[in-house]
């Protein structure tokens, strides 16, 4: 599969056709998204509108630790098998899976401020969520503070294999330790507690931020590619007797 | 008028949602345009090398 993928014209060739389905998913679940998360859902009984937010920052939790567990997916098959193009889709989802990150914890400020009023306390699912943006920042500045990219993708693969252990503290972190967080009410044993005029934004949203991630991360992983294909150029150039042999 | 006003207001939470929301799309929004412009300037670029280095060839 990862050998018939190797190919970066076969690859291009795939995500052509991948690319325009995942950005029609992400406008037309976000539209819907929007719709339901402000017109069609009841505010709660006890966070009254401001449980809105939950449609922004859980969706962009989920997706801030999936888009670390894809990453480190990649890590294991670049540093066990070499393969190129998975140290090339982990550099590609490393911004949008910041991004993710930094939505979590800013909207979290915002919804802590009327609820707990605070923006912020050192609780154990906050600062572990913090961790998890501060490896993905690690990861960024270690895979690009190379001059050959390359150079980097070792320490960067490793660095993400070793923050693995970041994710299920961030799950059970509310369950291990006293939290002022709230508990799981939807990725928990027994089913989803939270009524199913709340759950369906949440999981449409969630959709909209999986296209969007999909999108973005192919577009990057294109640009990558051709970042590559221009710097061997480049050197071919620069020695041109080499680039002839 | 006074419904719209309502809406925007969210029950006295207005700042804080519509701060969540904007946050979250500026982002996002960031993220997309960087991505964008990045992808047009590299293939450009490469473009451009490709078609140079097809016309030196021709003119040797």
């Amino acid at each position: 599969m990862f050998d018939y993928l190797a190919n970066p014209t076969r690859f291009r060739a795939i995500t052509a056709v991948i690319f325009p389905v995942a950005v029609a998913v992400t406008v037309a679940a976000l539209l819907y998204g929007l719709y339901l998360a402000f017109f069609a859902s009841p505010a709660d009984y006890q966070q009254g509108e401001t449980v809105r937010i939950m449609y922004i920052h859980v969706p962009a939790a989920w997706m801030a630790l999936l888009a670390y567990l894809a990453m480190a997916v990649a890590a294991i098959f670049y540093l066990v098998w070499r393969h190129p193009l998975a140290d090339i889709g982990a550099r590609a989802m490393a911004v949008p899976g910041a991004s993710f990150a930094l939505i979590t914890l800013l909207t979290g400020s915002f919804w802590g401020r009327p609820m707990w009023g605070t923006w912020w306390v050192w609780d154990a699912r906050l600062t572990s969520m913090l961790i998890l943006f501060f490896l993905y920042l690690g990861y960024i500045a270690l895979a690009d503070g190379f001059e050959r990219p390359e150079r980097g993708s070792k320490p960067a693969s490793l660095l993400l294999v070793v923050g693995v252990i970041n994710l299920p503290i961030i799950k059970f972190s509310v369950d291990w330790w006293n939290t002022l967080h709230q508990g799981s009410s939807v990725l928990r044993f027994g089913g989803p507690s939270i009524d199913p005029a709340m759950l369906l934004p949440l999981l449409v949203m969630a959709l909209a931020m999986l296209g969007w991630f999909i999108s973005v991360s192919i577009l990057r992983m294109n640009t990558l590619l051709a970042q590559r294909r221009l710097n061997v150029l480049e050197i071919r150039e620069q020695s041109p007797q080499r680039g002839k042999v | 008028m006074s419904s719209d006003l309502g809406f925007f207001a969210m029950g006295g939470y207005g700042f804080y949602i519509w701060s969540s929301w904007g946050v979250a799309a500026g982002i996002l929004i960031a993220v997309t345009c960087h991505s964008l412009i990045r992808s047009y300037l590299i293939k450009e670029q490469l473009n451009r090398h490709l078609t140079d280095k097809t016309d030196g060839d021709h003119l040797d």
